[in-house]
């Protein structure tokens, strides 16, 4: 894949990316043990506590509801993970599929599957996740079901595009001349070759589906009302800001230093995966 | 050339067609039909089926489709159940609204973008790259909806600069309607200009480093002239590219702005029109939204064979 | 002495990455003067061209591409003003272009893709001479003339993608001489085109420099042409110059062990069948920490023991203007014969591979809707041959020409339009997919570029032993290791590089990887394709031993496809010359290349410079006229008839047939027969 040391090199002469990766670590932590790291039970009403100021007790202070500020955000990063990790892997796996059939096969499927991805990429990707979302229902299922797709072509088209330069490559020819399948050609030599830009991009992509879920949130369209999401969060502090900015300011931050820390961290990969930068580092 | 741009106009039809289908896709997914909403309580097996007949309901799914894809060639895009009008006409009015705002906020992430861009890459690793990245980075992470507020409390809640929202037609009260644009505005644009910042310093940079690069400097030119004359215009390509998938953003990005800052454009009737179950307008929302971003993807396509003399004429060997 | 336009004393490049420095060039002088044409020749990496750069500034610092630093220590002073003072920065750029003009080697990418051709040339004219538009203009065509661009008025509006390689060379000639420079440098700027191009505009850039007095600096790899066209040779290694001296004493009295070690691997077009090829040993050092002492000794066969204990080899003089960084006095400069090993092949008469009427056309489609085809690309026309086993078929022809379809028709990686391929009695035209691949366990190929011929995400080891997966040759893990493991030693490969990714390893290395997976699933046609073109001289010879070896080890019979035609010479039995398609000429080596009837086949053989400036000076180079035209618009009759210097009027009516004119000699030219017919008459009478 990479070569050994590289990585670490990176993370050394880049502090950006180190903080990036540490950033990531602290999300993905809070949203794994979200259950032993919450101070309170998030969905817990405590309405004396409405709008409490950040205190000891409640480090980041109570929204209108009285429930503890920290514990939902923490739960929110759950729900945001989750929500993006899985649907990066149903538009990912699709996509490289895709993708990988449109540029060696080429032909029919090629010009099917490309004015199909076209079309896809005319709609804005948020109305697209919010069209498929409506129509299949909602639920957090769906939600994931609804970003992942609406992702699709931009993997499509990238895996494409690199399935086509690697099929034109002479060690392709060369696994032709001794015998390989088409099979064997495309899992054993363009998937290795082609996969790493992909790499970069789901990461990034990360970042892009959290915004994505944020977004469908805010608006009321994504995760159920119920389930604690930053996106809802920011949302529903939006009627307090004069009194209360924090409750749509913190959930708002989170949201931006995560998508941050994806984009910094898959521009990392990239220069990592690149043997033009790589020698430079 | 001709052939270029009737092949590029043929193939966006195809696009167009594909993206009518897309969206009727979709909205036949949701569970329930308009029989049910409409009928509600009154519903009995003979006057639902009656119903159905009248609106094609119990025809098979492509016949449907084809039935629908007819009327919209006659410019018949339904009627919405919710406002009690034609489709068209509601779109027709909120698509001027949103496409002032979508137009100004293009127009300022294209060329500050650009501008920033070449700053940015021409000062490679300098302070000015390194503040111009570090914006980028923030820019493109940055949820629009979280900025908008921000923006609020600053210049609508603290400073008392700007109006919070809402939005007044620009015959009624130019200057009202200017300063509740400012912000939506800038919104919109702030993630579109971010990419275009990063995407122009590195196709300036990709282009620097090419050998016609150094055969110019080779000529003894200065680096000013290399970078106008040599490095600009062979950058422009992917920074084409970019600009055609910009109005695909910025459409995504107006739905939400739209939302915060309560402007009565195609965004919030989208939002709206699916919390009304509003079938038909959200049909026409998307397909809207598409035939734009097409028109713009083809525009973008044509100005290649402009600025490339290698794209005007298409070669086929097969 | 008169004057000398640039002198460059002591000059050194570094990069400086962050984490090691590549010392590029290391103190190197070196002087031209006006009207004289100075070669510099070396192999890849010595720092030829770096040190060009260098000199004008060209090289990228601050870093555009590399990231690092390039120091300049050292002088290059033109006018009496070093080029290389910081301060000197606007004097500098007066230069370039003006005074110092270069050549680069990729004349496709050096034009700027977006930018009328003329206009790119008429840029320098306005700049430097400080001429209006029309009056650049009106230089600039007739400049474009004088290069030879036909239509130079029309052509001057056209893009760069609207002209082949050779012209946009031409245009790259153009633009360097546009302000009347002194000084021309033109780095490896012939290597990426064909043969006959090659020798059109080295001939027309040297008319050009001799009838301005402009001094040329011609750096390359090939030993050939700096000896047909330089006076002066500087000899490159690892960063440094090794050896320096007129041209004629280099060749005659080479006097560094690395110059003879070059001369000694390259096979000349005027050798003795059986000469040997004596390849230089390992590679070139990387030069990424400072070479002390001798940067050679690693691979020198003739050092002396003191070489090992010296800090500094200073150029010394050995001649009148002669100087060499060796201190072996008495170097062995002969060479050397084939021993026994190589002794005369003796072949069977027996038919390996058999083709007859082979064409394909690749059809051209045009249309928005519905693509009719609109013309055909004509690959091959008609191409029959017979290859018998053990020997080895040379097949020769520049770019285009339709030597890769051929292999890859063999290989059943192209579909002919018609025609059979006879292999061993099977028709490999009509075999199915499955039966295809199965075949390629019979018929392997040997690729040109080693590098990307190999899975760069796949170790060496799995690499060399992905034939015997894909064929399940081997039964058992012990066998298939065992199995790889022979296949290291049997191309000269330390097995212990099995773990390896291909871009560890140099380039020889590499293509012996190629040769290895070649043999794996033991066939015994081998098609190898320009197998060595991409590898330097030293190397070259490694590898063309090794096939000889090979073949006479393994019993292996060879397509052996190049452009080189000392290289075909030197390695094949029979020889076969295409030219668009068809076979032109075809005969044992010696007829041939001693014998050659067909014009074309004598162009190519004129076209090839030997390394030896005394046998250049007798020589009459046979130039042809033109471009290769297009193989979608092939030119009625003899396809060569618009570029030969013989062509009659009938030349256009038909299309030669392939007669044999000896036993084992074909010539697809009946004008060339007739004056060979009345030439042997008048002889003999």
């Amino acid at each position: 894949m990479m070569k050994r040391g590289s990585f670490l090199r990176v993370l050394v002469s880049r502090w950006t990316v180190l903080l990036s990766l540490l950033l990531i670590a602290l999300f993905v932590i809070a949203a794994v043990f979200a259950p032993l790291l919450m101070p309170y039970d998030p969905f817990a009403m405590d309405l004396p506590n409405r709008l409490a100021p950040p205190s000891l007790k409640h480090l980041l202070g109570c929204d209108l509801m009285g429930r503890d500020i920290l514990s939902r955000i923490i739960y929110g990063a759950r729900t945001s993970m989750m929500i993006a990790f899985v649907s990066i892997i149903i538009g990912g796996i699709a996509g490289i599929l895709l993708g990988l059939v449109a540029g060696y096969f080429g032909g029919i499927a090629d010009t099917f599957i490309m004015r199909l991805t076209d079309a896809m990429m005319a709609i804005p990707q948020i109305v697209l996740a919010l069209g498929i979302g409506v129509a299949l229902g909602r639920s957090t299922l769906n939600l994931m079901i609804a970003i992942g797709v609406s992702s699709v072509p931009a993997y499509i088209r990238m895996m494409r595009g690199q399935t086509v330069s690697t099929k034109n490559q002479m060690y392709v020819l060369a696994a032709n001349v001794i015998g390989c399948r088409d099979s064997r050609v495309m899992y054993r030599h363009i998937l290795p070759n082609s996969i790493s830009p992909l790499i970069v991009t789901a990461t990034i992509n990360l970042g892009g589906a959290i915004m994505a879920e944020a977004s469908l949130s805010y608006l009321g369209l994504g995760v159920p009302p119920e389930i604690p999401a930053w996106g809802t969060m920011v949302s529903d502090g939006f009627q307090y800001i004069e009194t209360a900015p924090m409750l749509s300011i913190i959930p708002g931050l989170c949201i931006m230093l995560v998508v941050l820390a994806f984009n910094i961290f898959g521009d990392g990969l990239r220069d990592m995966l690149d043997p033009r930068v790589r020698g430079s580092l | 050339m001709t052939q270029y741009i009737v092949k590029k106009l043929f193939q966006a039809l195809l696009v167009l067609l594909i993206v009518t289908f897309i969206s009727y896709l979709i909205m036949e997914l949701i569970p329930g039909d308009a029989v049910d909403f409409l009928l509600g309580l009154e519903a009995t097996p003979e006057k639902a089926a009656a119903l159905r007949a009248s609106l094609n309901l119990d025809k098979p799914f492509v016949v449907r489709y084809f039935i629908w894809l007819g009327g919209l060639f006659r410019g018949d895009m339904g009627t919405s159940i919710f406002y009690n009008d034609s489709v068209a006409n509601i779109l027709v009015k909120k698509l001027l609204v949103t496409f002032r705002m979508g137009f100004a906020a293009l127009i300022i992430s294209t060329a500050v973008g650009i501008s920033l861009g070449v700053v940015s890459a021409v000062n490679r690793g300098g302070f000015w790259d390194n503040l111009i990245s570090f914006f980028a980075n923030i820019g493109i992470s940055i949820p629009a909806f979280w900025l908008g507020i921000l923006f609020i409390i600053l210049f609508a809640v603290k400073m008392k600069v700007l109006p919070v929202q809402g939005y007044t037609e620009p015959s009624a009260d130019f200057w009202m309607h200017t300063r509740q644009m400012v912000m939506p505005v800038i919104v919109t644009a702030v993630g579109a200009l971010s990419s275009m910042v990063r995407q122009t310093r590195s196709a300036v940079l990709e282009t620097i480093s090419q050998d016609y690069v150094r055969t110019a400097r080779e000529k003894g030119l200065r680096e000013r002239v290399i970078l106008m004359k040599h490095v600009l215009r062979n950058a422009l390509i992917p920074i084409l590219t970019l600009l055609g998938m910009q109005v695909r953003v910025l459409f995504g990005g107006v739905v939400i702005v739209e939302n915060i800052f309560a402007v009565p454009g195609m965004g919030r009737l989208l939002v709206n029109s699916v919390f009304n179950r509003d079938i038909t307008v959200v049909q026409g929302c998307i397909l809207i939204m598409g035939v734009v971003v097409i028109i713009a993807n083809l525009l973008v396509d044509i100005s290649y064979g402009f600025v490339d003399p290698r794209i005007r004429e298409i070669k086929d060997v097969a | 002495m008169d004057k000398t336009v640039l002198d460059v004393k002591n000059l050194r490049t570094e990069f400086r990455m962050r984490r090691y420095t590549v010392y590029a060039v290391n103190g190197i002088s070196y002087d031209i003067h006006p009207g004289e044409i100075v070669g510099v020749v070396g192999e890849s990496g010595c720092g030829k061209s770096v040190s060009q750069m260098s000199t004008l500034r060209l090289v990228p610092s601050p870093p555009a591409h590399i990231e690092g630093k390039a120091v300049y220590e050292g002088k290059a002073v033109y006018e009496g003003k070093d080029l290389l003072e910081p301060s000197n920065g606007e004097y500098l750029r007066s230069v370039r272009g003006g005074k110092i003009a270069m050549i680069f080697q990729e004349p496709m990418t050096s034009l700027n893709p977006v930018m009328k051709v003329g206009e790119q040339i008429s840029e320098a004219i306005r700049l430097h001479m400080k001429l209006g538009a029309s009056e650049a203009r009106a230089r600039t065509i007739e400049l474009m003339k004088k290069v030879r661009i036909p239509d130079a008025e029309e052509r001057y509006d056209s893009y760069p993608h609207e002209f082949s390689g050779g012209m946009c060379q031409r245009l790259m000639i153009a633009m360097a001489m546009s302000c009347d420079p002194d000084l021309l440098i033109a780095d490896e700027s012939t290597t990426a085109l064909d043969v006959t191009i090659q020798a059109q505009i080295l001939e027309m850039l040297r008319d050009v420099v001799r009838e301005t007095q402009t001094a040329l600096l011609i750096v390359t790899h090939n030993l050939g042409i700096v000896a047909r066209y330089a006076d002066k040779i500087y000899v490159m290694y690892a960063g440094g110059i090794v050896e320096y001296g007129r041209a004629s004493d280099i060749f005659t009295a080479p006097s560094h062990a690395y110059t003879i070690g070059l001369l000694n691997s390259v096979p000349r077009l005027d050798d003795d069948k059986d000469r040997m090829l004596m390849p230089i040993e390992g590679f070139p050092p990387n030069l990424q920490s400072r070479p002390t002492g001798c940067a050679f000794i690693a691979r020198c066969a003739q050092k002396l023991p003191e070489c090992e204990s010296r800090p500094e080899f200073p150029l010394r003089k050995v001649w009148e203007e002669h100087y060499s960084s060796c201190i072996n006095d008495r170097l062995d400069r002969s060479l050397r014969k084939s021993d026994t090993l190589f002794e005369a092949k003796k072949l069977p008469d027996e038919t390996l591979l058999e083709i007859s009427g082979l064409s394909k056309e690749f059809p051209i489609k045009k249309g928005i809707l519905f693509k009719k085809t609109v013309g055909n690309v004509h690959a091959l026309n008609d191409v029959s041959l017979r290859i018998r086993r053990g020997e080895t078929l040379g097949l020769v022809g520049e770019s285009g020409c339709g030597k890769t379809t051929l292999a890859r028709s063999i290989l059943g990686l192209v579909s002919p339009t018609c025609g059979e391929i006879l292999y061993q009695g099977t028709d490999l035209t009509k075999l199915d997919k499955k039966k295809t691949r199965e075949m390629r366990r019979e018929i392997q190929l040997i690729f040109q570029d080693p590098f990307a011929s190999l899975d760069p995400r796949m170790s060496i080891g799995g690499i060399i032993g992905e034939p015997l997966v894909v064929h399940k040759l081997t039964s058992g893990k012990t066998e298939y290791l065992k199995r790889v493991e022979e296949l290291f030693v049997m191309v000269g490969l330390d097995p212990s590089l099995r773990d390896r990714s291909p871009h560890e390893l140099s380039g020889g290395q590499r293509q012996r990887v190629g040769i290895a997976r070649a043999l794996a699933s033991e066939p015994s046609f081998l098609v190898c394709d320009e197998p060595v073109s991409a590898l330097d001289v030293s190397v070259q010879a490694q590898i063309l031993n090794l096939l000889e070896r090979l073949q006479r080890e393994l019993g292996l019979t060879y397509l052996f496809i190049a452009h080189d035609l000392s290289v075909v010479r030197h390695i094949s039995d029979t020889i076969a010359v295409m030219y668009l398609g068809r076979i032109v000429e075809q005969g044992d080596w010696k007829t041939l290349c001693e014998k050659p009837v067909h014009p074309y086949t004598r162009a190519l053989l004129s076209a090839v410079p030997i390394p030896d400036p005394e046998v250049e000076r007798t020589r009459n180079i046979e130039a042809v006229k033109g471009d290769v035209p297009s193989v979608s618009r092939l030119p009625s009759g003899c396809s060569f008839h618009p570029r030969c210097p013989y062509a009659e009027a009938g030349c256009a009516a038909a299309v030669p047939e392939l007669r044999e004119i000896e036993p084992g000699h074909y010539v697809a030219c009946p004008v060339a027969e007739a004056a060979r017919a009345a030439n042997t008459a008048s002889g003999s009478s």
